[in-house]
């Protein structure tokens, strides 16, 4: 049997009780949920912070201008590769952005988002036209014949072919679905419901391994190694809400409250 | 009331279905059998990867968070036991915060162990860094730029394990296992500034938001959901978890087709009754 240390069992008790938290609100929503929703947020927000500090602030930001200011100072400092002071400007917009929070001098933080809309589109434009237009078209225009295509191939294009044209029409409001158009548009109509079909069945696909993943994990917990985890902690979560339950309906039942 | 009533019987009716189809195969998963199939696309990657000479380096973007752990963890761990099966230099890395502790840490640490490989000669793991597509299109021309350290802070350029590497442009083959807009992250920065083939994993519920990308050649395989995990386990013949789990996935699935007939007949007759 595999040995399972101290460590370990808590983690499983902790994992096993955030989990079941969680669930519990397939009952309905609870005190117990709200918690388990709480422990998320604020555990998530916590972790955002500290990789943000340790692996980029601190790291790439604080340290290396630490390096490069002392130099000025101290002649013996080994700058690294990347060590410049022009690593002042990040400091600064980034400083700009947390003006945000003061009514009166929040005009400052406009210069940063001016510098990220301004540098990331003319990063994004290009290349987003390129992967995602360009790049599209190429296939959709393909030949459907020619001694290097085979039968299959050709019926796909086709298919391909046929269904762009359709949805796009289907989405052209400037005429009249009438005649001819409304075939088309209908044609439309069914490659959009296949799409839409294929997305559920992945959807559905997905919700269902996160849960077999979970209920896995669970069964697993349940064994003497870790101390019948699943098990003590689901009549644990079972007896609070049913206690959450009862206090809820004596609290209705009381006239007083009624009441007020 | 009575409506309400009933709608929440059928509620805990259907809970209740679903979860036994669930946990009753996940108990006697050895005793359901699963075809050993795999698809085109899922293939293409491990034909690419397959095509791959030994010490070839290959890049793995390690993009999701504990949340999509079940679905996506299969698909790395199968890569980098496919990987390191070839003696290929890995090199792991991610543009999503979430994944920078644990999750790219521990597969890699722990698939190299079980590989027998070395940390700095056989793969290396980069720190996360912000601006997702920036980091993208600065290691596409210079590797160093972007990632000057590896997260244990060894200088990079020192590693055997980027030995010939300057730029994305050297990387024999890139792949993306994310479960938000990472992907295309990849395909719009990492693929058109670094040219090198690029292959995609993700969840079942983005899977067909890619394949136009298959058709186009953007990407050369692509694994969607833990069925996708499960044919590359296939593949690389070590069944572990994904092919377990598809197990009662495919209990669950008929249940739910059967739910939906059932719900299809009683709707039907009752307006049929009205």
């Amino acid at each position: 049997m595999q040995s399972v240390t101290t460590t370990q069992v808590i983690e499983v008790w902790i994992a096993v009780g955030c989990t079941l938290l969680i669930y519990s609100f397939l009952y309905k929503d609870n005190p117990l949920f709200k918690l388990g929703e709480y422990l998320y947020v604020g555990l998530t927000a916590g972790w955002g912070l500290c990789t943000a500090w340790f692996m980029v602030v601190w790291p790439d930001l604080l340290l290396p201008l630490s390096r490069v200011i002392k130099s000025y100072f101290v002649s013996n400092v080994k700058l690294e590769s990347n060590d410049t002071i022009l690593l002042v400007i990040p400091l600064i917009l980034g400083i700009f952005m947390l003006t945000r929070l003061s009514a009166k001098i929040s005009w400052l933080s406009r210069y940063t988002f001016a510098f990220i809309i301004g540098s990331f589109s003319g990063m994004s434009i290009p290349l987003m036209i390129s992967a995602d237009l360009f790049k599209q078209i190429e296939p959709t225009l393909k030949s459907c014949w020619g001694t290097d295509v085979t039968i299959i191939q050709a019926i796909n294009t086709l298919i391909i072919l046929i269904g762009v044209i359709a949805v796009l029409i289907y989405f052209f409001f400037s005429l009249e679905h009438k005649g001819v158009i409304k075939s088309i548009a209908r044609t439309g109509i069914f490659y959009m419901m296949i799409a839409f079909g294929a997305a559920f069945g992945y959807t559905v696909m997905a919700r269902e391994s996160l849960a077999i993943g979970r209920m896995t994990k669970l069964v697993k917990w349940a064994s003497a190694d870790y101390y019948y985890a699943s098990i003590v902690l689901f009549f644990l979560v079972a007896i609070i809400i049913l206690l959450w339950e009862l206090l809820r309906k004596r609290e209705s039942a009381n006239p007083d409250n009624q009441a007020s | 009331m009575t409506k309400e009533l009933s709608f929440n019987v059928t509620r805990w009716i259907i809970f209740t279905l679903i979860a036994l189809a669930i946990i009753i195969p996940v108990i006697i998963s050895d005793r359901i059998p699963l075809p050993d199939t795999s698809s085109k696309v899922v293939k293409n990657i491990y034909d690419k990867i397959e095509s791959l000479a030994e010490g070839s380096p290959i890049l793995i973007s390690v993009d999701f968070d504990p949340s999509s752990d079940e679905e996506l963890r299969p698909m790395i761990k199968g890569l980098l036991r496919h990987a390191f099966r070839k003696n290929l230099r890995v090199i792991g890395m991610t543009i999503w915060d979430a994944a920078a502790g644990g999750t790219l840490i521990d597969i890699f640490n722990e698939m190299a162990k079980e590989n027998n490989k070395q940390d700095k000669i056989d793969y290396a793991i980069m720190p996360f860094k912000p601006g997702g597509s920036s980091i993208l299109m600065l290691i596409s021309q210079d590797f160093y730029q972007g990632y000057p350290n590896d997260y244990k802070n060894n200088n990079c350029k020192d590693l055997t394990v980027f030995k010939g590497i300057k730029s994305l442009k050297d990387i024999k083959f890139a792949i993306c296992v994310s479960a938000g807009q990472a992907v295309d992250t990849w395909i719009i920065y990492g693929k058109e500034k670094g040219k090198m083939p690029l292959g995609a994993g993700c969840t079942g519920v983005m899977a067909t938001d890619y394949y136009p990308f298959l058709q186009s050649g953007q990407l050369v395989g692509l694994m969607g959901g833990l069925g996708a995990a499960a044919q590359y386990e296939t593949l690389i013949q070590h069944k572990d978890t994904a092919h377990k789990s598809m197990k009662p996935q495919t209990v669950v699935h008929a249940m739910i087709i059967l739910l939906i007939i059932v719900g299809n007949i009683i709707y039907f007759l009752g307006k049929k009754k009205n």
